[in-house]
C-alpha cells in the first residue's frame, strides 16, 4: 500500500492552527448539516441559518474536545443538537401547504429523520473522502475513475476520452476503489464518533 | 492477473454483462484457485463501496448549496428606480419597498433629524375627499404618543406621489424576531402585553389601526416592539365603509390578519374589536407556530376560512398552553364582533389577570372556575406564611445554623412558587395538583410546629420525612416528585449532608430523565443541582464527568448559556484544583470568549467563572489579577442573596489569600475575619470550610517585616488541624496545608529540623492524595529546600527545589516563587547565607 502516514482531520485539527482543516472540517458537517435540514424540508434559508448555527457550536466544541471524555456520543450529540434546531424551525415556520408539500416531496423516500440522518451522514463523508481522493491523486487517473466507475460511462468511451487502455482503467478503479474504502473506514472510525477504538475509555 | 479471471471479467460482472457461459467457467475455476478466489473477494469489496460512492458524487449539491448567513443586519438594496425629489428631505437610501409604497431613510432638513419616509404609490390619493381624509389620519396618528408607537411627524403629496415622514426605528419585523428569537413563552407574552398595551392607547384616544399584522410591528435591540403604520387609521367613530377587496391591492397581503367584518361588510362594522381580532391571529399565530386557518390560495376560499372556519383552539397546537391563556385567544378570535373583546383594553385587563393568576373574563362567571382560582391564589400567600412560621420554628432548634434555616426557607418559597408556576402551566391536573403540594408542604412544615412537638424536633426529622413521603403522596406525578426531590436534595446539600443530598438529587435525575427524557432540561437541571452537590464532597472526577455532560446536553437545548457558562466555570475550577492550569486555561477561555456579553455584564451564573479566573490568577502567583477577577466575583455575589450566602465566605477567604500574597496584611486579616465569621455563621464552627480560612489567618501573622505573633498563628493551626482531623482525618490533603503552615512557623521560630519535618510530612501526605507535579505541592517543595539549607542538607535541597521549579516551568512560568527559588539555590551555592530570610520571600 502505497499510504503515507496517515495524518487524520482531526489530529490535524487538534494539533495546530492548519487553516485547510478547519476549511475541510466546515465543509464536512457544514454540508451535512444543511443537506439533512433541507431534507427535513426546511427551505433554503432555513436550513443554512441551522447550519450555520450548528456550526458555530460544533466549532467551539472541537477547540477542547481532546479534554471531553463524552465525545464517544458525539454523533448522537450531533444529530440531537440539529434535530433540536430543526424542529424548532419547522414549529416557528407554520408549515403551510407549499411547505408541507415540499416535505412530503421530501419524505416520500419513506426514511425516519434517524435513517435519512444515517444516510446523510455517510453520504457527506464519502463526499469527504472523495474530493480527498481527488487531491490526492493525479488528475488524469481521477478522471478515468469518475468517468468509469462514478459515472459509469462505457469503458471504450473512458478509454477514448483519458486515452488509456481499458485494462489501465480497470486497474485504477480497482486501485482507487480500495483507497476509498480504505479512508472512508479511517474516517468513520476517525470521525469524533467512536473514540474508544483510538484510544482506552476512561475508568469510571 | 495470470490465471484465468480478467479484468474484463471483472467489469462484464460489474454491469451485469457477463455470459452465462463465461459466469460458469469463472465459478469452475475458483473452486480449485485460491489466488482467483482471493482476488474476487477483494474486487467484491472494493465495488461495495462505489454504489455510495456514486449517490455521494451525484448529489454533490445537496451538500454544497448551503448559503452563507446574511449578516444580521440586512443591507438596504438599492433602488430601482429614482425617488422623487421631495422638499424638505434628503433621502439617504431606501429601506423597504412594498405593495404600498416605498420607505426611504431621510433627513428632514428643517429639523435635521432622520425619519423614516414612506411614499405612497403614484396616483392613489388624487381624488380630493381621499386626500382629505388621508390628512386627517396622518392627523390623527400624530396625535399619538406612546412609547411603543412610532409617531409620525409630517405629510405632503409631491407630484402625485402622498407621503409621510416618521420616527426612524431600528428593528426587526415582529415575524422575523420571533423566528429568530426564540423566545419563550413568558417573553412572547411579555412582548404582546406592550404591543396590545399600545392599541389599548389608541383606541383610548379614538385611533384603531385596521391593519395589525406582523410586519406592522418592529422589534428593537432591547427588545421593545414598535407599532407602524396607525396612519392607515380611522377615526373610529366615522362610520367607514369597509375595505372592498377589489379596491386595493394591498388588501389581499393582509387578509391573513383581517376580521370577519374587515372582509364581508354584513357580518358587523368595523371597529376596535377588528384590532382585536388581528392581536388574536397574531397571538395564535406567534404560540402555536399556526396560523389559525389557511390564508393561502384564492381569495373567495380565503375570506370563506375566515368567516366561517373555526380555528382549532390554541392548545390543541401547543398542549402546554395554560387553559386560560386558550381561552382568551379563543375570546378575541371570535367569528362574532359583538362576542369578542370590544377593545385592547378588555383584552389587555384578561392578559393582566391571566398573568396574575387571577380568574380571566373570557372564562365567564363559572363558580366552580372562580373559586378554584381563588383557592390557587390564596395558595401562593399560605405557602409564604409557612415560610415564615418555618422560620419562628427554627428559633428553637438547637441544633440548626440559622443560615442554614434561611437557605431552606428560601428554597421551600422558591419550591412553593415554582411548583406553583409549574402547576399553572400544567394545564388541568393544575389545581389539584397544586393543592397536594400546598397540603404536601403544609403538612411538612406543622411537623417542626413546636406547639405540636415541642421544640426539640430539626428540620432533618422534617425533611427525612418528606423525602420518605414524597414518593408515596405523588405516585402518580414523577415530574412532581422530581422536582421536589431537587428541592429535598439541595436543602440537605445546604445543611452539609452531602450523601442524603446525593441520594436526593441522584434520584431526581433519574425519575425526571425517565419522565421528560434523559437529555431535557428538567434532568439537566436537576443534574446541574446534583454536580453542585458531589462538587462540595469534593468528589472531582465525578464532579467533571457530570458536569461536562450537563454541557454537552445544554448545548443542544435551547436557551441553556447559563447552565454552559457554570458548566465551563466548575470545570475550570475543578482542573485548577487539580493543578491542571493549561486545560482550566481552555475552559476559561472559551467561557471568556462564546460568552462575552454574559461576562461583560456579569450575570449571575459568570460568578464561578470569575471566581476560577481569579484562582487561576492566584495559582500563576499574578495576584493583582486574581484580586480584580475575585472582586468581580463578589461583586456579583452581592445581587444575589442566596448565592451569596453560599459562595461569599470562601470567596473573602479566597481574597484574604491573595491579600496575604500581595502583602497586604491589615486587608488581608480584616478580610479572613470577615469570611472566617461568615463560614462560622452559615455553617458552623467545625466546617471543613473553616480550615483553610483559620490557615491563612496564621500565615498572616507570620508574615514577614512585620511584627509577628507565632503564638496567635500557632492557636490558628491548631484549631484548624483539629478541625480537618474531625472531618477528614490525618491524611487529607488540607491536613497536608496544616503541617505546611505548622511549618512555616517552625520555620519562623528559628526550629529548622521541626520545620523540615511538618514539610516532609505534608509532602508524603500531598504526594499520596494530588495528582503528580500539582502545583499545590510547590509550596511545599520550596520551603522544604529552604529548610534543608539551613540545616546544611544542600543535596536534598537541591533536589526538592528543582522539581518545585520544574513543575513551575511548567505550569506557572511568571510565578514570583521562582526567583526565591533561584535565590535560594545561588546563595546556598555561593555562601550559606541568611536563608531564614528568603523563606520570607514566597
Amino acid at each position: 500500500m502505497d499510504q503515507p502516514t496517515r495524518i487524520t482531520l482531526l489530529q490535524r485539527l487538534k494539533e495546530s492552527d492548519d487553516t485547510r482543516a478547519w476549511e475541510e472540517f466546515s465543509q464536512l458537517y457544514l454540508g451535512l448539516i444543511y443537506s439533512y435540514a433541507h431534507a427535513r424540508g426546511l427551505s433554503d434559508a432555513d436550513a443554512s441559518d441551522v447550519a450555520a448555527d450548528c456550526m458555530r457550536v460544533l466549532w467551539s466544541r472541537m477547540r477542547t474536545f481532546d479534554y471531553d471524555r463524552r465525545k464517544g456520543r458525539f454523533r448522537a450529540w450531533l444529530r440531537r443538537m440539529v434535530n433540536n434546531r430543526v424542529n424548532n424551525m419547522q414549529r416557528r415556520w407554520r408549515l403551510d401547504r407549499q411547505a408541507q408539500a415540499d416535505l412530503s416531496q421530501h419524505s416520500s423516500s419513506q426514511l425516519s429523520p434517524d435513517q435519512l440522518w444515517e444516510q446523510k451522514w455517510q453520504t457527506a463523508h464519502m463526499l469527504y473522502c472523495l474530493r480527498q481522493l481527488e487531491l490526492q491523486v493525479s488528475a488524469e487517473h481521477f478522471q478515468a475513475f469518475r468517468l468509469y466507475a462514478l459515472e459509469q460511462q462505457p469503458v471504450e468511451e473512458v478509454a477514448r476520452v483519458c486515452k488509456m487502455t481499458p485494462n489501465q482503467i480497470y486497474v485504477i478503479k480497482s486501485r482507487l476503489s480500495t483507497r476509498l474504502r480504505e479512508s472512508l473506514q479511517a474516517m468513520l472510525n476517525d470521525s469524533p464518533a467512536d473514540p474508544d477504538e483510538l484510544e482506552p475509555a476512561p475508568e469510571e | 492477473m495470470e490465471c484465468l479471471i480478467k479484468h474484463e471479467d471483472l467489469h462484464q460482472m460489474d454491469r451485469g454483462e457477463l455470459s452465462a457461459r463465461r459466469q460458469e467457467e469463472i465459478n469452475d475455476h475458483l473452486m480449485h484457485c485460491r489466488p482467483c478466489r482471493e482476488l474476487m473477494l477483494a474486487h467484491r469489496e472494493e465495488s461495495a463501496i462505489l454504489p455510495l460512492a456514486r449517490s455521494a458524487w451525484q448529489s454533490q449539491s445537496e451538500f454544497s448549496n448551503f448559503t452563507p448567513p446574511a449578516p444580521a443586519i440586512t443591507r438596504p438594496s438599492l433602488p430601482t428606480e429614482q425617488p422623487p425629489p421631495i422638499p424638505g428631505y434628503e433621502i439617504i437610501r431606501e429601506v423597504h419597498r412594498g405593495g404600498q409604497g416605498v420607505i426611504y431613510e431621510a433627513v428632514q432638513l428643517s429639523t435635521k433629524r432622520l425619519t423614516a419616509l414612506k411614499v405612497l404609490a403614484k396616483g392613489q390619493l388624487l381624488d380630493p375627499r381621499r386626500w382629505q381624509r388621508f390628512e386627517l389620519e396622518v392627523e390623527l396618528a400624530a396625535s399619538l404618543r406612546h412609547p411603543n408607537i412610532v409617531p409620525i411627524y409630517d405629510r405632503g403629496m409631491v407630484k402625485g406621489y402622498p407621503f409621510y415622514s416618521m420616527a426612524l426605528v431600528r428593528g426587526r419585523r415582529l415575524s422575523d424576531y420571533l423566528t429568530q428569537q426564540r423566545l419563550s413563552l413568558d417573553e412572547t407574552l411579555q412582548l404582546f402585553f406592550w404591543i396590545i398595551q399600545a392599541v389599548s392607547y389608541a383606541h383610548r384616544h379614538g385611533v384603531m389601526h385596521r391593519d395589525l399584522k406582523p410586519s406592522n410591528v418592529l422589534v428593537d435591540e432591547t427588545g421593545q416592539p414598535h407599532l407602524l403604520d396607525f396612519g392607515l387609521a380611522r377615526r373610529i367613530v366615522e362610520d367607514s365603509p369597509t375595505l372592498r377587496l377589489t379596491e386595493t391591492h394591498e388588501f389581499a397581503g393582509t387578509l391573513a390578519y383581517a376580521a370577519p367584518e374587515q372582509v364581508d361588510a354584513s357580518l358587523g362594522r368595523v371597529n376596535t374589536a377588528s384590532d382585536v381580532y388581528a392581536l388574536g391571529v397574531m397571538m395564535y399565530e406567534a404560540l402555536t407556530g399556526h396560523m389559525p386557518y389557511t390564508t393561502e390560495g384564492v381569495i373567495l376560499d380565503v375570506v370563506r376560512q375566515i368567516t366561517e372556519t373555526q380555528p382549532l383552539p390554541p392548545r390543541r397546537r401547543r398542549p402546554d398552553l395554560d387553559p386560560d391563556l386558550d381561552f382568551i385567544i379563543q375570546k378575541a378570535l371570535h367569528k362574532d364582533p359583538q362576542q369578542r373583546y370590544p377593545s385592547a383594553a378588555e383584552l389587555l385587563e384578561d392578559l393582566r389577570r391571566y398573568r396574575h393568576g387571577e380568574p380571566v373574563l373570557a372564562r365567564g362567571p363559572s363558580t366552580l372556575y372562580v373559586v378554584r382560582k381563588l383557592i390557587n391564589r390564596h395558595r401562593v400567600f399560605a405557602a409564604g406564611l409557612t415560610g415564615i412560621l418555618l422560620g419562628l420554628a427554627g428559633v428553637a432548634i438547637v441544633s440548626v445554623q440559622y443560615g442554614q434555616e434561611m437557605a431552606l426557607q428560601r428554597n421551600l418559597a422558591w419550591n412553593a412558587k415554582k411548583q406553583e408556576a409549574e402547576a399553572r402551566r400544567t394545564a388541568e391536573r393544575a389545581q389539584e395538583l397544586s393543592q397536594r403540594i400546598n397540603s404536601f408542604l403544609q403538612q411538612m412544615l406543622y411537623s417542626v410546629d413546636p406547639i405540636h412537638e415541642g421544640s426539640t424536633v430539626s428540620l432533618l426529622t422534617m425533611l427525612n420525612s418528606a423525602s420518605a413521603q414524597v414518593r408515596t403522596d405523588f405516585r402518580d406525578h414523577p415530574d412532581v416528585v422530581g422536582q421536589l426531590l431537587v428541592t429535598l436534595g439541595t436543602c440537605y446539600t445546604s445543611l452539609g449532608l452531602y450523601t442524603e443530598g446525593e441520594e436526593q438529587l441522584s434520584e431526581a435525575v433519574q425519575v425526571l430523565s425517565a419522565y421528560f427524557g434523559p437529555h431535557s432540561l428538567e434532568a439537566v437541571q436537576a443534574k446541574a443541582e446534583l454536580a453542585r452537590s458531589i462538587g462540595l464532597q469534593r468528589d472531582d472526577e465525578r464532579t467533571l464527568n457530570l458536569w461536562q455532560e450537563i454541557i454537552f446536553d445544554a448545548e443542544s437545548l435551547p436557551q441553556t448559556d447559563d447552565l454552559i457558562i457554570r458548566g465551563l466555570g466548575n470545570i475550570a475550577g475543578l482542573y485548577i484544583e487539580q493543578g491542571n492550569l493549561t486545560t482550566a486555561q481552555l475552559y476559561l477561555y472559551r467561557a471568556n470568549s462564546e460568552f462575552a456579553f454574559a461576562m461583560s455584564q456579569e450575570l449571575p451564573e459568570t460568578y464561578i467563572v470569575y471566581n476560577a479566573l481569579g484562582l487561576y490568577h492566584f495559582q500563576c502567583g499574578e495576584y493583582n489579577l486574581a484580586e480584580q477577577y475575585l472582586l468581580t466575583a463578589c461583586r456579583i455575589l452581592e445581587k444575589d442573596p442566596l448565592e451569596k450566602r453560599r459562595n461569599l465566605p470562601r470567596n473573602y477567604s479566597n481574597l484574604g489569600g491573595v491579600y496575604l500574597m500581595q502583602d497586604r496584611m491589615l486587608k488581608a486579616r480584616e478580610t479572613l475575619h470577615e469570611a472566617l465569621m461568615l463560614v462560622e455563621k452559615s455553617y458552623g464552627p467545625n466546617h471543613p470550610e473553616m480550615a483553610p480560612v483559620l490557615l491563612n489567618l496564621a500565615m498572616t501573622e507570620i508574615a514577614p517585616r512585620r511584627r509577628y505573633d507565632t503564638n496567635k498563628a500557632q492557636e490558628y493551626v491548631d484549631r484548624a488541624k483539629e478541625i480537618v482531623r474531625a472531618n477528614s482525618g490525618d491524611q487529607h490533603r488540607n491536613y497536608a496545608l496544616c503541617l505546611y503552615v505548622q511549618g512555616r512557623i517552625f520555620a519562623k521560630l528559628k526550629r529548622p529540623a521541626e520545620a523540615a519535618e511538618a514539610f516532609e510530612q505534608a509532602l508524603a501526605i500531598e504526594r499520596q492524595t494530588l495528582p503528580d507535579r500539582h502545583i499545590r505541592m510547590v509550596g511545599t517543595l520550596a520551603q522544604l529546600g529552604f529548610v534543608y539549607y539551613q540545616l546544611d542538607r544542600k543535596k536534598e535541597a537541591d533536589q526538592v527545589l528543582t522539581e518545585a521549579d520544574s513543575i513551575l516551568v511548567e505550569l506557572a512560568p511568571r510565578h514570583p516563587l521562582r526567583l526565591a527559588i533561584q535565590a535560594g539555590r545561588t546563595f546556598s551555592c555561593v555562601q550559606d547565607a541568611l536563608p531564614s530570610k528568603l523563606t520570607n520571600r514566597d
